[in-house]
């Protein structure tokens, strides 16, 4: 015991802050959702309630919100996910000199984030004709008058996705770019003579189970990222919620019952679901990529 | 290596202790208080004339003047308001304008500081009052640009000439009105007869900047500057110690500073001078003494871009400092912005834009309303010669962006000129192609008139920022005040420091644990700090309540504030929905409940603008600010169509049509906004019906009832029948480049036009609301108002304080004077848009606009407020957009929202206990009133 107190000393400063940035805010955040708590009164002991109007009276929850959150996570997601591990290979293929160009430019946009969101990409889909997508349609004569892109609860979501695609090369991509730069070559040329004759086989059998680490990496920032992402359809459409709920997502919906409707109770009950959430997936994650 | 890691701490723990005895030594800092400018003697302005008559607004006086070659008028007049905005008149000679420029004449009053310059409770010292001399003054006219820096110019057939003043702005007094001849400067004085200066002068007299003597305008203003650059400062306070850069810009905007001189002499003019806004070219100033130019090269003297560093060095030419002669005694020294060659620049560009604009009217009515871009056209035939004007107006361009360059660089600040010109030059390219174009010529946000447009402001800007002025004897060398940097780093440390100081940060927070009343304010910190300053010297003084007020950054803090027991006794300029919200759920005072609300509310405001508060017998805020939403429309286009703004959405209806034939729009609020469409911009339409939010019991929405849905058709017909655009990002820009009209905006829409948009000075008008005419003739106009509102918050131990305070700042009086003051200090864009009816009637604003805002307020309807409110609105919003952008019915869209809506509605009753197990249990009162009703 003696011997191990330096550990205990070492260790002191990160548990203290994990203990009261992270631990005591989702304790209070569980203490909380069962209760009823407007932000003014003493919040008021309601047992489960928050969960089962959740499940069973909530219709935008059920309606839109999960099913819009399991949409966005599955192409968003997984997809982003995929991108960014067929991107860091193809990357892995070229020169170094113009790797790392390439690299930082598909890093950017994820490093860029929310300014970018609101300053291109809602120029770009704007509803009349100086958005850039409806005046280049107009213009080659594919529309007769601009679509409300971000309006139309049929195009909203895509649009989401489309726009998550494209900042999802974030941390994760680059660890699993570092992943494929660091398997050992004589590996593949060892595989070589075990019998693998194409590019496909090698990543199969070589290239991804050498870097499980890493994706298991990138797989848990991928699910943490998409889950978390809600800022993306306010920030689109410049409201909470979204047109018709088309594009609301558990965050947003956790926002719109926390700030706008004053029910901090039922907002923590949503957020502890979203916690579950990430949670389950990212046991998952491990499950396939885990060292056990 | 460790040597070089040790010098380095060895040197930082030397500047932090440096620092820190610095900030010990703060109360021992010598400072001595400014001279204090005062009303000045002898007074501005000529005697008072013998014959005066009164010009009243849209008034008009004849004179008689005597003709001649290269003649000016002279006026004698004295402006009798205190108006910010400069009075106006169009002159006629002999029944017709002899151009333009004589459309609009400004006349120039000065202003003055009033009282002592005093410190503020974190020791920053402020402008006393500002005032403008009601005096009689004589001068030439000049047309309101000022851009060409002389008086207009005429030239007249010999004898007796009509000239005619019609006013177009306050009222004015005439004194009279007579021809001059121009007056041509002296030539500058030779070396000899300089280099003979008496001996026994003064050779440096130092006058500060920021006590000028007066200006031509209020918004010239002193700044103080923090640190060591400018002159005089001080470590523990801020002094006023500049004129500040970018105050004064516009060409015509003169300072004056009097100067007491001891003998007889030669003298020239130092200055202490800054440059750091339009990069890489120069500003210009005249030189005026006793109100005369000395000698021809004091006009247009340029001041280059210093990369806004203080520098000093003589007035005058190119190294050839300007000499004049100053007799014993006092005298005016006037320094006047000249827009000096860049006014060529302008009326260049200028006359481009005309030309542009010209041609895109040409095309247009070559090929009508086509957007087929892939169309070639016989441009020879329809638009002859258009590939070589275009080029030939490209080459303009970018010769002007070349004369505008100096030694230093290119003219970073006018790019849009050359990306104007490569537009031009693309078009011209394509022949084929060129009325497809347009959109890259004279029509929509990027188009090459709406580049120079956006450039022209710039262009004649000339900032100029001054420390200090010298009078000077010829070969006096001028001081060189730049600190040295040693010095400026321990300054920069030690405010650095002073800033982890308790109470030091100033209007962020309490100001130490004191017993003032605590106030935030969610305004930006210049209103913050006029409010305060009339806070501590009248309503502290007459009720002995000292008042603390924070600078609030985001009104959704209160609420957090509020959780932990720091929140203020009050809060103002919070958002409209918020005290419902606060105080339902117990967090804000019934303001109903302290003695006198009833005839408070009566007196000063509309009687609507409590709706949005109220509860039953709770009323939990009182609106601060109040919009407008009015019509706005652009005169010039509506008399080229014929055509009369509309009174009616029925007018509109017949109005779209003949806009759209010629590729214009209609705007409504409804198309500013990207997704989410908040109540005021969808509820006016049910207003205007006569339709209703909530049924009268509260436990549901009244979306299917006729008259609601009357107006849901009303709303939604208007872009699904008539094809109002759906979407319009910017109708302010919109509005100026014609392409949008006429339509329905707001209170910042008009601020926006009456400042940056002068060159639609006299082209637009506003007029009310277009409404729904009723079965007696008369018109529903109805429009939300409530814009910011103030509350008292129920933790607060000092209620009563507070509600004296709320009384004390909503007062007709001090809204009045805040609105004045606020005005004459930031310029015309920093309007007051106050709720307190009788202040509102008193801002200093066009006439003929306050009575249509006020006109418009009679209809105010505002939104009565909810537990569930937000979900009515967001099924409003929803509601549009399958009607509009999906395309369902009306009726069936209006059904559904009422399900969604209702479903909410009794969630929150619950809640708040009005329903039980999804019954209601007792009916939820609705503050609703129609406008027959009156008074809630």
């Amino acid at each position: 015991m003696n011997k191990n107190k330096g550990v205990f000393v070492l260790m002191a400063p990160y548990f203290t802050l994990y203990a009261v940035f992270i631990l005591l805010p989702i304790l209070l955040a569980g203490a909380l959702s069962f209760s009823n708590f407007n932000g003014v009164r003493f919040p008021d002991f309601t047992g489960l309630r928050n969960y089962v109007v959740l499940l069973t009276q909530d219709p935008v929850f059920l309606r839109n919100v999960l099913p819009n959150t399991l949409r966005f996570a599955v192409l968003a997601g997984l997809g982003g996910y995929a991108l960014s591990f067929f991107l860091a290979w193809s990357l892995a293929q070229i020169t170094p000199r113009i790797r790392t160009v390439f690299a930082v430019l598909l890093y950017l946009p994820s490093m860029t984030g929310g300014i970018i969101l609101t300053a291109v990409w809602s120029i770009v889909f704007a509803g009349n004709e100086s958005g850039y997508l409806n005046g280049l349609l107009m213009s080659w004569g594919f529309l007769p008058r601009p679509i409300q892109w971000l309006q139309d609860p049929d195009y909203l979501l895509p649009i989401m996705i489309l726009v998550s695609l494209w900042s999802s090369m974030g941390v994760g991509f680059l660890a699993m770019l570092a992943g494929i730069l660091n398997v050992d070559k004589e590996l593949y040329d060892a595989a070589r003579i075990d019998g693998v004759r194409n590019r496909a086989q090698e990543l199969i059998y070589v290239t991804i189970p050498s870097m499980r680490p890493q994706m298991l990496f990138g797989a848990v920032m991928a699910i943490v990222g998409t889950f978390q992402n809600g800022a993306i359809g306010p920030a689109l459409t410049g409201s909470n919620p979204t047109p018709q709920y088309a594009g609301q997502l558990i965050v947003n919906h956790v926002e719109d019952y926390g700030f706008i409707r004053f029910e901090m109770g039922y907002a923590a009950a949503v957020s502890l679901a979203l916690l579950a959430g990430i949670w389950l997936i990212s046991r998952l994650a491990w499950k396939v990529f885990g060292d056990e | 290596m460790t040597k070089t890691v040790g010098w380095a701490l060895g040197g930082g723990v030397a500047l932090v202790a440096a620092g820190l005895l610095s900030v010990a030594a703060l109360t021992f800092d010598g400072w001595s208080p400014p001279s204090v400018p005062g009303p000045r003697e002898p007074p501005v302005g000529v005697p008072a004339p013998t014959t005066r008559q009164t010009l009243p607004e849209a008034g008009q006086l004849e004179f008689v003047v005597e003709g001649g070659a290269a003649r000016e008028l002279e006026l004698t007049y004295r402006v009798p308001g205190t108006a910010v905005a400069k009075a106006t008149l169009e002159v006629r000679v002999d029944g017709v304008l002899p151009s333009a420029d004589w459309r609009a004449v400004t006349l120039d009053q000065p202003w003055q500081d009033y009282g002592p310059r005093s410190f503020d409770r974190y020791h920053i010292e402020t402008t006393s009052a500002q005032a403008p001399v009601a005096t009689w003054l004589r001068a030439r006219l000049e047309e309101a640009s000022r851009l060409s820096g002389v008086p207009l110019r005429l030239d007249l057939a010999p004898g007796p000439h009509r000239v005619t003043l019609l006013n177009r702005g306050a009222p004015v007094e005439i004194g009279g009105l007579r021809s001059v001849p121009v007056v041509v400067p002296p030539t500058a004085p030779s070396a000899e007869r300089v280099g003979s200066n008496p001996a026994g002068l003064n050779p440096l007299a130092v006058i500060e900047a920021e006590n000028y003597a007066w200006r031509s305008e209020s918004v010239v203003r002193a700044a103080a500057e923090p640190g060591l650059a400018a002159y005089p400062n001080a470590a523990d306070r801020r002094l006023l110690n500049t004129l500040d850069e970018s105050s004064w810009a516009l060409p015509g905007q003169t300072v004056a500073w009097d100067v007491e001189v001891a003998a007889d002499g030669w003298y020239q003019l130092g200055l202490r001078s800054k440059r750091s806004a339009k990069e890489n070219a120069a500003s210009y100033r005249d030189l005026l003494i006793d109100g005369a130019v000395p000698s021809a090269d004091a006009v247009a003297v340029p001041f280059e871009w210093t990369q806004g560093r203080w520098t000093t060095g003589l007035f005058g030419p190119a190294g050839k400092p300007v000499t004049f002669w100053l007799t014993k005694g006092r005298h005016e020294l006037v320094l006047r912005a000249d827009a000096g060659p860049s006014a060529a620049a302008v009326r260049s560009v200028r006359s481009v834009m005309d030309a542009l604009s010209d041609f895109g009217l040409e095309a247009r009515k070559a090929i009508g309303n086509s957007s087929d871009a892939d169309r070639t056209w016989d441009v020879d035939r329809y638009l002859p010669g258009a590939a070589t004007r275009l080029k030939g107006w490209a080459a303009r361009l970018e010769s002007i962006y070349q004369s505008l360059g100096s030694g230093h660089g290119n003219p970073t600040f006018a790019e849009n000129l050359r990306i104007a010109a490569s537009r031009l030059r693309e078009a011209a390219d394509k022949p084929r192609q060129i009325p497809s174009r347009l959109p890259s010529i004279s029509e929509g946000d990027s188009s090459a008139l709406r580049l120079l447009a956006d450039t022209l402001q710039q262009l004649s800007s000339q900032p100029l920022g001054l420390d200090r002025l010298y009078l000077v004897t010829p070969g006096t060398p001028l001081p060189d005040l730049s600190p040295s940097p040693v010095a400026t780093l321990l300054v920069d440390l030690r405010s650095f420091l002073r800033s982890f100081v308790p109470g030091e940060s100033a209007y962020f927070g309490r100001s130490g644990a004191n017993a003032a009343l605590q106030v935030w304010v969610n305004l930006p910190l210049q209103y913050v700090q006029i409010v305060q300053q009339m806070a501590d010297s009248r309503f502290t003084p007459a009720t002995g309540i000292a008042v603390d007020l924070s600078v609030l950054q985001g009104d959704q803090k209160l609420l957090l504030a509020n959780s932990t027991r720091e929140a203020p006794d009050a809060a103002t300029g919070i958002a409209t929905g918020l005290p419902y919200a606060y105080g339902i759920r117990g967090a804000v005072a019934d303001l109903a409940s302290f003695p006198g609300f009833q005839t408070f509310v009566q007196q000063n405001f509309a009687a609507q603008s409590i709706v949005p508060y109220t509860l039953g017998s709770k009323v939990w805020g009182l609106t601060e600010a109040q919009d407008f939403y009015v019509l706005f429309w652009r005169k010039d286009i509506f008399a080229n169509l014929g055509l009369t703004p509309p009174q009616t959405w029925d007018d509109v209806k017949d109005l779209l049509p003949v806009l759209e034939r010629r590729s214009m729009d209609f705007y409504v609020p409804l198309a500013g906004w990207n997704g989410y469409k908040p109540f005021y911009t969808t509820l006016p339409f049910v207003w205007q019906e006569n339709g209703r939010v909530y049924q009268p019991d509260g436990a549901s929405t009244a979306f299917s009832t006729e008259a609601s849905l009357k107006g849901i058709r009303l709303m939604t017909d208007l872009f699904r029948l008539y094809s109002m655009p759906l979407q319009v990002p910017s109708f302010y820009n919109d509005f100026r480049y014609g392409r949008i009209p006429v339509g329905v905006a707001n209170f910042s829409t008009y601020v926006w036009l009456k400042s940056a948009a002068p060159e639609l000075a006299g082209l637009w008008d506003i007029a009310p609301s277009p409404g729904v005419r009723q079965a007696d003739g008369s018109i529903v106009r109805s429009q939300i108002a409530a814009d910011r509102a103030d509350v008292i918050l129920e933790g607060s131990k000092r209620k009563d304080d507070a509600w004296k305070y709320l009384q004390w700042w909503l007062s007709a009086e001090t809204q009045t004077d805040f609105a004045f003051a606020l005005e004459s200090r930031f310029g015309p864009e920093y309007l007051w848009n106050s709720s307190n009816l009788k202040a509102f009637a008193n801002l200093p604003m066009e006439a003929a606009h306050k009575a249509v805002v006020l006109e418009q307020w009679k209809q105010i309807r505002e939104l009565p407020p909810h537990p569930a409110a937000y979900m009515v609105e967001r099924s409003l919003s929803d509601l549009w957009n399958s009607v509009v952008v999906e395309g369902r019915t009306s009726r069936l869209a209006a059904d559904r929202a009422n399900v969604e809506a209702d479903r909410e509605i009794v969630r929150k009753l619950e809640e708040f206990g009005y329903a039980q197990n999804g019954e209601l249990t007792r009916p939820y009162p609705v503050p609703e009133t129609s406008l027959a009703g009156g008074a809630p």
